[in-house]
């Protein structure tokens, strides 16, 4: 039984160091810091005009992986800023949206504006 | 027994982790998310704007495929993202191509406003000098008009001038003939007045004499010497186209006298010289010198 037993506590042995090897030990700096990173591009987006919903996704998030984070927590708060940053990622995509949707209106308007605004002159060569 | 007991309670645990939940739920989030990714993907206008962010969703959704139960909702949650996000980027792309399109547009509007509002321009600052050069000829043939009407003024003024003085001398002239017509009527009255006043201030009677000489001797006949007075005596005589002229002969013989008188008479008719100015007288004496005198009496 001694061999078995001996067997037995390699066994356990090996289990406990991958159990532990699959739950961080670390904070998650790189995600934490991906996720921060995004949500200043969003910002600078104009993501609180153009996708406050998203934006506010993402800084809640950020928000719970710090706090997860310093509650070593890490596991979570890396979920929590994977999350952040694509929340980030789609407030400055709306965001970019949104600006090209009103670039476009307004140069629309103004098109108009000018061809119709005035009358043309000897054919000019709009469009 | 501690360690059997724990190894049984560890495999179980892990069992627990590991089993994978029902096939068909997994499968109903992750077709949901893949058919929502085809569809993007096959989008004839969106589906190739966004390559990175498709690649990105892709890749999530099959990390979903992949995942195990305890990382699912997370998947999930990003993956619906990263779908989102890929169609956001290719409707931005599409949105910002459109963007550029109206931005080209509006370009070529505005140059062509920018090229009628210059043309404008150019035409209202044409008008203005043509309208200012306009101002300019008029007022430069008002002034020529101006210069041309003063110019005409002086001539006129001119002429009016000399006119004038034309007019003055013309008063002077006539001023000049007046007093010359009163003086010769003055002139007349003293010379009327002259002759029936007895005034002793009457001009004396002037005088020539032809001697003996001139005669031939012992007639009336003039001889040469004489025929040559006779003219100093006719230009005397003119001299005083008003006078009475008297002719005096005197001889030995009366007859003879007369005779010379009336021949020096002759001669003076024969020049041209009325007859009726010309008064005859003959005497003879012992005196007489035998010689004739020719006298101018009265007024010139």
């Amino acid at each position: 039984m001694t061999s078995s037993a001996a067997k037995i506590h390699v066994v356990f042995a090996i289990l406990v160091v991958s159990l532990a090897a699959c739950g961080p030990t670390k904070p998650p700096t790189d995600v934490l810091g991906v996720a921060t990173r995004n949500l200043a591009a969003a910002q600078a987006a104009g993501a609180a005009t153009y996708a406050p919903l998203e934006l506010r996704s993402a800084q809640d998030h950020l928000a719970g992986a710090n706090t997860a984070s310093a509650r070593q927590d890490y596991d979570r708060a890396a979920v929590l800023a994977e999350e952040s940053a694509v929340d980030s990622e789609l407030a400055a995509a709306k965001a970019r949206l949104g600006k090209a949707r009103e670039a476009v209106d307004t140069l629309k308007r103004q098109n108009a504006e000018l061809s119709n605004g005035v009358p043309r002159p000897e054919g000019a060569d709009v469009q | 027994m501690n360690a059997r007991i724990a190894l049984v309670f560890v495999m179980l645990t892990f069992s627990v982790f590991a089993t994978p939940r029902a096939a068909h739920a997994r499968d109903l989030d992750y077709e949901r998310l893949a058919e929502s990714l085809d569809r993007l993907a096959a989008d004839p206008k969106l589906g190739t704007l966004a390559p990175m962010q498709m690649e990105r969703a892709r890749a999530s959704l099959q990390a979903l495929k992949e995942s195990g139960r305890r990382d699912k909702p997370q998947l999930i949650y990003i993956t619906e993202r990263r779908i989102d996000i890929a169609r956001l980027s290719a409707q931005a792309e599409l949105t910002e191509s459109e963007r550029g399109t109206l931005q080209r547009e509006n370009d070529r509007l505005q140059l062509a406003a920018a090229r009628r509002d210059a043309e404008q321009a150019r035409r209202e600052l044409e008008q203005q000098r043509l309208q200012a050069q306009i101002r300019a000829e008029e007022s430069e043939r008002l002034t020529r008009e101006a210069e041309a009407a003063r110019a005409e003024g002086a001539q006129a003024s001119e002429a009016a001038e000399s006119a004038r003085a034309e007019a003055a001398q013309a008063r002077r002239l006539a001023d000049a003939q007046a007093k010359a017509a009163a003086l010769a009527r003055k002139e007349a009255e003293l010379a009327g007045g002259g002759g029936s006043a007895p005034a002793p201030a009457a001009p004396a009677p002037r005088r020539m004499t032809l001697g003996e000489s001139a005669f031939v001797r012992g007639k009336s006949t003039l001889a040469d010497a004489g025929t040559a007075r006779i003219a100093g005596i006719i230009d005397f005589v003119n001299a005083s186209p008003g006078a009475r002229i008297r002719i005096e002969a005197s001889a030995n013989d009366r007859a003879l006298a007369t005779a010379r008188a009336e021949a020096v008479r002759d001669a003076l008719v024969a020049a041209g010289i009325a007859a009726r100015r010309i008064e005859t007288v003959g005497s003879s004496g012992k005196g007489g010198k035998g010689q004739v005198e020719i006298r101018l009496e009265g007024s010139d």
